[in-house]
């Protein structure tokens, strides 16, 4: 497809410094921030990513655990998957992260979050995995309905 | 024509950032990638339905209020779905699939394999072979612009 050659020229020489960050939900969907979250862990996860997610959102006082797919717990309201695209430029930096939430029962898509920073603008994983799930979460909104 | 887009490719990759595999949804997992910028219309997925030499697949629909391009071989059991192609092409894509996806899933198709199409760190599209044909669902959802 030559038109994608152009998009790349023109993408790859001017995105070091692009910032991206946000989140979708299925129309009429919500999230239960009261339900229990699973992490199916990923084989491609070599820097630890999900062990981040579990972190940020217990910290948030959301219920979650991880594993295997085919060691899915009962209970579990929404299962996660989740991608990470590093990149080398000096050190490693996180490129691209995208958590995607799906219903456990019927496995169909319910939302997403994701960031894109490029190595200008390059943060620690934490920053990045915090700042993209509160997109999602509204964290500032959940402490306040927990400390009513 | 070659040296041009060698030589293009070199530029890029000596001014820009160095790339890595494009971030690809757990269902392509393991399956190997095809070249966004090689592929045509007719190799490697044969499509005959709605595909430009130029840009790849250009039936828009919109799911979910997301529009993604989509083009299909001839018995409709392939079908290739484009995100938008810019810097974002890898989230636009990765979105769209799990749209697509879902759409697919609630309608009872079963997917039997997704094969990621990228280039140089973007993910372009994905192409998604179900068991029976699906491209005839897309149709309710094709918006014109």
């Amino acid at each position: 497809m030559k038109r994608i050659l152009f998009v790349l020229v023109i993408s790859m020489s001017s995105s070091c410094a692009t910032v991206d960050v946000g989140s979708y939900i299925i129309p009429g969907e919500t999230l239960d921030f009261d339900g229990h979250y699973y992490i199916i862990d990923s084989k491609d996860d070599e820097r630890g990513v999900a062990k981040i997610i579990k972190t940020v959102m217990s910290e948030k006082g959301i219920k979650i655990s991880s594993g295997s797919k085919e060691d899915l717990p009962e209970g579990v309201n929404y299962t996660i998957e989740y991608g990470s695209q590093w990149q080398w430029d000096v050190t490693w930096y996180l490129l691209n992260f995208d958590f995607r939430v799906y219903n456990s029962e019927s496995n169909l898509f319910i939302a997403s979050a994701h960031s894109l920073r490029t190595s200008l603008e390059r943060r620690e994983p934490e920053h990045i995995v915090t700042e993209t799930l509160n997109t999602l979460f509204n964290f500032g909104e959940m402490y306040e309905k927990n400390n009513q | 024509m070659k040296k041009i887009i060698s030589s293009a490719f070199i530029s890029v990759f000596v001014v820009g950032c160095v790339s890595a595999p494009a971030l690809r949804v757990s269902d392509a997992e393991g399956v190997e990638s095809v070249s966004a910028l090689g592929m045509t219309c007719a190799k490697p997925f044969s499509l005959t339905q709605d595909c430009s030499g130029w840009s790849g697949p250009t039936k828009k629909i919109s799911l979910g209020g997301k529009i993604i391009k989509v083009g299909s071989n001839s018995d409709g059991t392939v079908t290739v779905l484009f995100g938008e192609n810019n810097s974002k092409a890898t989230l636009t894509t990765n979105l769209g699939y799990e749209l697509f996806k879902r759409e697919l899933l609630s309608r009872g198709f079963e997917i039997v394999k997704v094969t990621p199409i990228e280039s140089a760190g973007l993910m372009f599209g994905y192409a998604v072979e179900t068991t029976e044909p699906n491209y005839q669902v897309w149709n309710e959802f094709t918006v014109t612009q």
